[in-house]
């Protein structure tokens, strides 16, 4: 019989180790790629994303933010293209993903619910590209994934919100695409965004035991599956109060005194327009979202508790000015929904709210579907 | 256990297993560490100082009632009160070091903890100087079983915290739920030795081998509980390692990491449980989530075990095993031979063997003592887990399940007189095996769902009944 010596068997093992370690920072592979989704596991009709930890099971659900491939191959944006199939896919934040709503609640499944078809007969099919974050630099990056997915049109969520430069985000959803965003950064020149906290991957961080987590997650998505697929659940829809028509009287925008916006110099709205030209020859339709508009108390200084009437006020001119210049299609909703159309946030909408907004929407959608 | 604690345990393992001098001393002061180390987040911090603390003052204090004198003589025994000793000091000393990477917790002053010496010392002495009596050792056993009821009825122990809260006059707390790590298989290796004392069976055990046995460090979180005659006899002598022993070890070791961390818990997400009862109607995906909730608690079980063999076996120790394809057994009383062997056989050999000698005394019929005996060790198995209903019905579910296919056989011996052909036998042994497995995955309702309701509304939704 053969000997076995345990000191070579631990030698190979941690040579071998290091070889497939260094082999997989080297050569990048794809994982992400590789899903049960669309095959095994029907779909999701969006994004998988849930807040909470501890509501992960209860939601069938992980975020792969990290893996932009993984998060799409999850969902039904992954199947491949009908040839009677016009494509739109949506772009935005939480309200656009479709917070508290079922997957055929939200503006997505309003519109498509609609059967809309183009002037050819295509069908027009909506998809959910949104991921559950207020910051345009990261719609961009998405539309640059969702562009691998052969889309006919770009329907694009903003809000004053979004056009904020924020660190945080930074490091949470940009670092795992740094080089992406530094060349977008450079080949459209978003002077203005502050890169200074990203964090590109060292090689280190891209080998077996740096993208360690990253994997475990992608793994998790597939495991989850079973459950969206046996529920047809991806939220955990919990209770929450009402919003109410006062506001507080503090006139500031996240700190920022009335005249300091500086929408010009601070404000990301170069990256709408790096969003267009990467988009190309895509269309891309821009939509101002409906916010909460109180009643109540101080309701003369403040829109909601995000939005001080002075600062959205100017982002709104600013918005349509810079829109009817540059000569782009955009959609204004901004006042478009009741107060009762609201659910937790100013920005998240009831289902009558979503049916109404892809109301609204529907001619746009139709125009750009049936170009002259 | 993180893979941190497991990659340390496994270094430390492979450098106990390879002293040649001092080896049961360096075990008992690891296993002393690790039953620090191990704690978890306690309602009161200082708890995770204490908790380990009581626990070897318990074990050291049942040993002083059950070795025999020449096992209790001092100059045997000194060198493990100072290893203990030195341990905890040097765990209780961290407070002035603060390596908090390694342990960190609210350690006591120095005066508490020599008070708290004092105080075991004391009481030790006392002890010492006592008869040991069989009457003494069912006092303590007793009181080791009271505290064990008590750490397995979340709701006595919640009401105790409300009661202390109330007594320093402070409003309750929300806090994590106090438990005592590893107190259901130390609590069971005390009493075995108790019993065994009680029969005269208990061999001479010195200090550290009797606290070696109780919180060997592989195998006090999660068994297998050990019979401490024979886990002194390798104690002693450690059985030599050959290098495919070594192999042997390894490959238990790390099947056991990828039976927990990657099967185990991945399984966790998808195995049944109050939610996919409440949000699942259809009954195929509810036998789905249950069949994976069954595979995920064999793996989740046996991976601990198959670690703790593992590095036993590095230490030249071999653990009983405690699974033995228990889902691939043709009938429930092969399935229980099968399922964590240890904790059966250990109450085969202290309740249901007493007890069916006890009551073939009386004038009782032969299936009325099956059915009390099956039945009383099989509700006990299951309050075992936890002082519940829900695990009382899980209990009751296989003792009655067990007395069934006790009658079922003992019918079929009478009336089938020929042997069956190998053909035959095969497609009883497969039917068997289908019928046991989907009995134990429904008896698995109980065990995992908080309440019977919710287990009964589960097997209705499983059957189609929603």
């Amino acid at each position: 019989m053969k000997t076995v010596r345990p000191q070579w068997v631990v030698i190979k093992a941690v040579v071998l180790y290091a070889l497939v370690n260094l082999a997989f920072a080297y050569f990048n592979p794809p994982v992400g790629k590789f899903s049960l989704y669309n095959w095994l596991i029907p779909g999701r009709a969006r994004v998988p994303y849930e807040r909470e930890v501890e509501y992960y099971e209860a939601s069938h659900t992980i975020p792969v933010y990290e893996d932009l491939d993984a998060m799409y191959q999850s969902t039904l944006l992954a199947q491949p293209k009908q040839p009677d199939e016009f494509r739109v896919f949506l772009l935005g934040d939480s309200s656009a993903w479709g917070f508290q709503l079922h997957p055929e609640e939200t503006l997505v499944g309003q519109l498509n619910a609609l059967n809309l078809k183009t002037c050819a007969g295509k069908r027009i099919v909506v998809y959910n590209a949104a991921f559950p974050l207020p910051y345009v630099m990261k719609d961009l990056i998405l539309l640059d994934k969702a562009r691998e997915y052969q889309p006919d049109l770009f329907l694009w969520t903003v809000t004053l919100d979004g056009f904020r430069n924020r660190t945080i985000f930074t490091n949470y959803f940009l670092d795992p695409y740094a080089e992406r965003v530094q060349a977008l950064a450079e080949e459209y020149q978003l002077t203005n965004l502050d890169l200074q906290k990203l964090e590109t991957p060292t090689f280190w961080d891209q080998t077996l035991i740096g993208q360690r987590g990253r994997l475990k997650k992608i793994f998790l998505l597939q495991v989850h599956g079973l459950g969206w697929a046996a529920t047809g659940l991806d939220y955990d829809y919990r209770s929450y109060p009402p919003l109410s028509p006062d506001v507080t009287a503090d006139d500031t925008f996240f700190e920022t005194p009335p005249g300091k916006l500086g929408l010009e110099d601070h404000m990301l709205f170069n990256v709408l327009e790096a969003g267009y030209q990467l988009a190309a020859p895509t269309p891309v339709l821009v939509i101002n979202e409906p916010i909460f508009v109180a009643s109540g108390k101080n309701s003369e200084i403040r829109y909601n508790e995000f939005y001080p009437r002075w600062a959205y006020d100017e982002y709104l001119t600013y918005l349509q000015n810079w829109m009817r210049v540059n000569q782009h299609d955009y959609v204004d909703a901004w006042n478009l929904l009741p107060p009762a159309e609201f659910t937790d946030t100013p920005f998240h909408r009831t289902p009558a709210g979503e049916r109404k907004f892809a109301e609204l929407l529907l001619p746009q959608i139709q125009k750009l579907a049936c170009p002259k | 256990m993180t893979f941190l604690h497991l990659g340390v345990f496994a270094l430390a393992a492979i450098g106990i297993g390879r002293l040649k001098v001092g080896r049961e001393l360096a075990l008992l002061a690891f296993s002393v560490f690790v039953l620090f180390w191990l704690q978890p987040a306690q309602p009161f911090v200082s708890l995770r100082f204490w908790i380990p603390f009581a626990t070897l003052a318990i074990i050291a204090l049942v040993w002083a009632l059950t070795a025999p004198p020449e096992a209790r003589a001092m100059k045997k025994n000194w060198p493990t009160a100072l290893v203990i000793f030195g341990v905890i000091l040097l765990i209780d000393l961290n407070q002035f070091f603060r390596l908090d990477a390694i342990y960190m917790t609210a350690t006591p002053r120095l005066w508490m903890l020599a008070l708290a010496w004092l105080v075991f010392f004391s009481v030790g002495l006392a002890l010492w100087r006592v008869r040991q009596t069989s009457t003494l050792a069912a006092l303590v056993a007793l009181g080791i079983l009271f505290i064990f009821i008590y750490l397995k009825t979340p709701a006595l122990v919640v009401k105790s915290f409300i009661w202390m809260d109330s007594l320093r006059g402070v409003a309750p707390a929300t806090r994590p739920l106090f438990s005592w790590l590893g107190f259901s298989y130390i609590a069971f290796r005390l009493l075995h030795t108790i019993r065994d004392f009680q029969a005269r069976r208990l061999p001479a055990l010195t200090l550290s081998e009797y606290v070696n046995y109780a919180i060997f460090f592989p195998a006090f979180v999660a068994g297998p509980i050990d019979r401490a005659e024979r886990f002194v006899v390798e104690l002693r002598t450690p059985v030599a390692l050959a290098e495919q022993d070594w192999a042997e070890a390894a490959r238990r070791f790390i099947i056991g990491l990828f039976k927990k961390f990657v099967v185990a818990d991945s399984l966790a997400v998808i195995s049944i449980n109050t939610i996919f009862v409440e949000q699942v109607h259809s009954p195929a995906w509810l036998w789905l989530f249950l069949y994976l909730y069954a595979l995920r608690i064999y793996f989740d079980f046996s991976a601990y075990s198959d670690i703790a063999i593992g590095l036993a076996r590095v230490m030249g120790i071999r653990l009983p095993e405690n699974f033995a394809a228990p889902y691939f057994k043709p009938n429930l009383t092969q399935f229980w031979n099968a399922w964590h062997i240890t904790l059966t056989q250990w109450f085969r050999a202290y309740f249901f063997n007493p007890l069916t000698r006890a009551l073939r005394t009386k004038q009782i019929s032969i299936p009325a003592i099956i059915f009390v005996t099956q039945l009383g060790t099989m509700m006990l198995i299951g309050l075992w887990h936890g002082v519940a209903l829900n695990f009382l019905c899980w209990g009751i579910w296989h003792g009655l399940g067990l007395f069934v296919q006790n009658r079922w056989s003992e019918w079929a011996r009478t009336k089938i007189q020929t042997p069956l052909t190998p053909r035959r036998k095969l497609l009883a042994d497969a039917l068997g095996m289908f019928l046991t497995f989907n009995f134990v995955s429904l008896g698995w309702l109980f065990f995992t769902l908080p309440t019977p309701a919710l287990a009964l509304n589960a097997m209705s939704k499983l059957f189609g009944f929603n």
